[in-house]
């Protein structure tokens, strides 16, 4: 196992958790209005509910210039693509109802972003180079929120009577990325400035009004 | 007189006539006597059950008289007890006539609030308020409030932290334990004017605090009408983040990661803002219904990420220092002048932080209080 590798794919995938899931989810919540203020909500049209996610997620993500180092790439006119980039590493977002891989099919273009070079057999930027799958799925429809599984494929065909697609990295982004709890709302507390009375000042024994008969008291 | 002060010593501890009379070695019978007037209270009496309960002497002869009372605002959750409800009310009314004594004293100026007071306030009127009020406290009115406990004492508005101190607890959330949010009263005449807070975490704690600003500049002297609780939390949001600022940073496309950015930069929970967007228009009720959804789903209703600090008062404590002169027994000196029991003034008015004056002077904006 090339766990060099692994962390350097999850350390790229960081500033993504959270905030996919929000954009996602925020779409999500968009498209299911749309489809419902048009009647389409009819489990027929389910796919249009993907493809308009897909299109108010790519606008959202256009609209913030990105999410850190992550910026749109590829052609989202082809059938809604949706692929993100951080210089050499790429993600391709699939929706996918069952969570499981979509085999990589007859597509040329599909099947070479599926040919990973498999961890351990790997040169150092490989890990920098990863093709990954973010797979997916509407984890709560009554919360609306969003699950990814990413894998990393190594392998462009589907096992023999399987559908399963070798992966050599598979786990679940986490719903909250780090930073958040980093944040503080910054308290800067002011000096209380009283204004006493002389008699009032005296009174108090151990402390001495200043000649104005004021004094700073934090 | 001494009738009422029996029930109050009653309510302040939260306990039964049983549990007094059983204190102070004198019959259930005879305090609920005393407490409908149908015996009086003699010294001996009265010296029993100070004795029973600790609390000092004068306590018992004081006179809170009405003007606190009649003005109390309070924000709680519809299952707090009658007991816990009853408690929260006496300690506050305790609380502002100590505070009253000891801003007399240090001849503190009234507040300068906005003077305003009708039957129900339109959304505009209450933004405008809300902006009169920073205005009135001297802060910036396109500025988050870095401290807002701080801005409404040097207003000469006292705050105190409230905190049934006999029940064992673990400091903590004291809204979910005691099911109150804060208390506030602008005396009659305006003279005075005094907030409450159980303490919760700091977010909490400032819209709490601009929750009950909200009730002292649009409810004081006014009649209940059932929608006081809506406009001070409407006054809350617009004086924690001003509509010109709000119409700037509140967009619909927000989500919760946005959200909690805000939160960062203005001190309001993702909660508030939410709501400070829905208020707005900004947002719609699906959206708004969707983002308290997901931050369901996140556990954040009960915990929200980004951290805002607690702010500590300062004046309180600093005037019962200035009146009883330091030392260990300050407090029970203040006891015996102030009629609360020494451990209960100390919690309300802790002592403040040496250290504070240095770390204040930071960014400090002074502004001399005007006698």
């Amino acid at each position: 196992m090339d766990t060099a590798g692994i962390a350097i794919v999850k350390a790229a995938l960081e500033p993504l958790c959270g905030e996919l899931h929000d954009i996602f989810s925020a779409s999500v919540a968009t498209a299911n209005n749309i489809r419902g203020a048009s009647g389409l909500t009819d489990s027929v049209y389910n796919s249009l509910g993907a493809d308009l996610t897909r299109g108010l997620v790519h606008n959202r993500i256009s609209t913030l210039g990105g999410i850190d180092t992550w910026q749109l790439a590829g052609n989202h006119n082809l059938r809604g693509q949706l692929l993100l980039r951080s210089r050499m590493m790429r993600v391709r977002f699939l929706h996918e109802a069952s969570g499981a891989v979509p085999p990589a099919g007859g597509n040329t273009a599909r099947r070479a972003y599926y040919r990973n070079p498999p961890f351990g057999q790997t040169r150092a930027f490989d890990a920098e180079s990863s093709n990954l799958l973010a797979i997916w799925q509407i984890d709560d429809p009554e919360l609306v929120s969003i699950r990814f599984r990413i894998v990393r494929p190594i392998s462009d065909t589907s096992r023999w009577g399987r559908d399963e697609v070798d992966v050599d990295l598979d786990f679940i982004l986490p719903n909250t990325g780090v930073d958040l709890s980093q944040l503080e709302f910054e308290q800067v507390d002011e000096e209380l400035l009283l204004e006493l009375p002389e008699e009032a000042a005296q009174d108090g024994g151990d402390e001495t009004a200043d000649d104005a008969g004021t004094r700073d008291v934090g | 007189m001494s009738a009422e002060r029996i029930k109050a010593a009653r309510e302040l501890l939260g306990i039964s006539q049983e549990e007094l009379a059983s204190a102070s070695e004198l019959s259930q019978g005879l305090i609920s006597q005393l407490e409908r007037g149908q015996k009086p209270a003699t010294e001996r009496v009265l010296q029993a059950i100070a004795r029973g309960t600790g609390l000092p002497w004068r306590f018992f002869t004081k006179d809170v008289g009405p003007s606190t009372t009649d003005s109390l605002r309070f924000r709680k959750y519809r299952t707090a007890s009658a007991k816990d409800t009853a408690r929260a009310h006496r300690t506050f009314v305790e609380l502002a006539f100590a505070a009253g004594e000891l801003m007399d004293w240090a001849g503190q100026p009234t507040p300068l609030l906005p003077d305003t007071a009708t039957e129900s306030y339109a959304c505009d009127d209450i933004e405008d308020l809300a902006l009169a009020t920073r205005l009135a406290l001297a802060l910036d009115e396109g500025e988050p409030i870095r401290h807002l406990t701080r801005a409404l004492e040097r207003a000469s508005i006292p705050i105190a932290p409230i905190v049934f101190t006999d029940l064992g607890r673990d400091e903590g959330d004291e809204i979910a334990a005691v099911g109150h949010f804060g208390l506030s009263s602008r005396s009659s005449e305006r003279a005075r004017a005094n907030i409450g807070y159980f303490p919760s975490s700091g977010d909490r704690q400032r819209f709490t605090l601009a929750h009950e600003v909200g009730h002292l500049v649009l409810h004081s002297g006014s009649t209940v009408t059932g929608g006081e609780e809506r406009e001070a939390d409407r006054f809350a949001g617009a004086l924690l983040m001003p509509r010109p600022v709000a119409a700037r940073v509140l967009t619909k496309d927000l989500n919760l990661r946005d959200f909690a950015h805000l939160k960062a930069a203005w001190g309001m929970s993702i909660q508030a803002l939410v709501m400070r967007a829905y208020h707005l228009g900004v947002i719609d009720e699906d959206r708004r219904t969707s983002l308290y959804k997901q931050i369901s789903a996140r556990g954040w209703r009960r915990e929200e990420p980004v951290v805002v600090r607690n702010e500590a008062p300062a004046l309180l404590g600093t005037l019962i220092r200035r009146r009883y002169g330091a030392g260990g027994d300050l407090y029970l000196r203040a006891a015996e002048d102030l009629g609360l029991p020494p451990v209960q003034l100390r919690s309300m008015m802790p002592p403040v932080d040496p250290d504070m004056a240095a770390k204040g002077t930071r960014s400090a904006q002074v502004i001399q209080l005007r006698r």
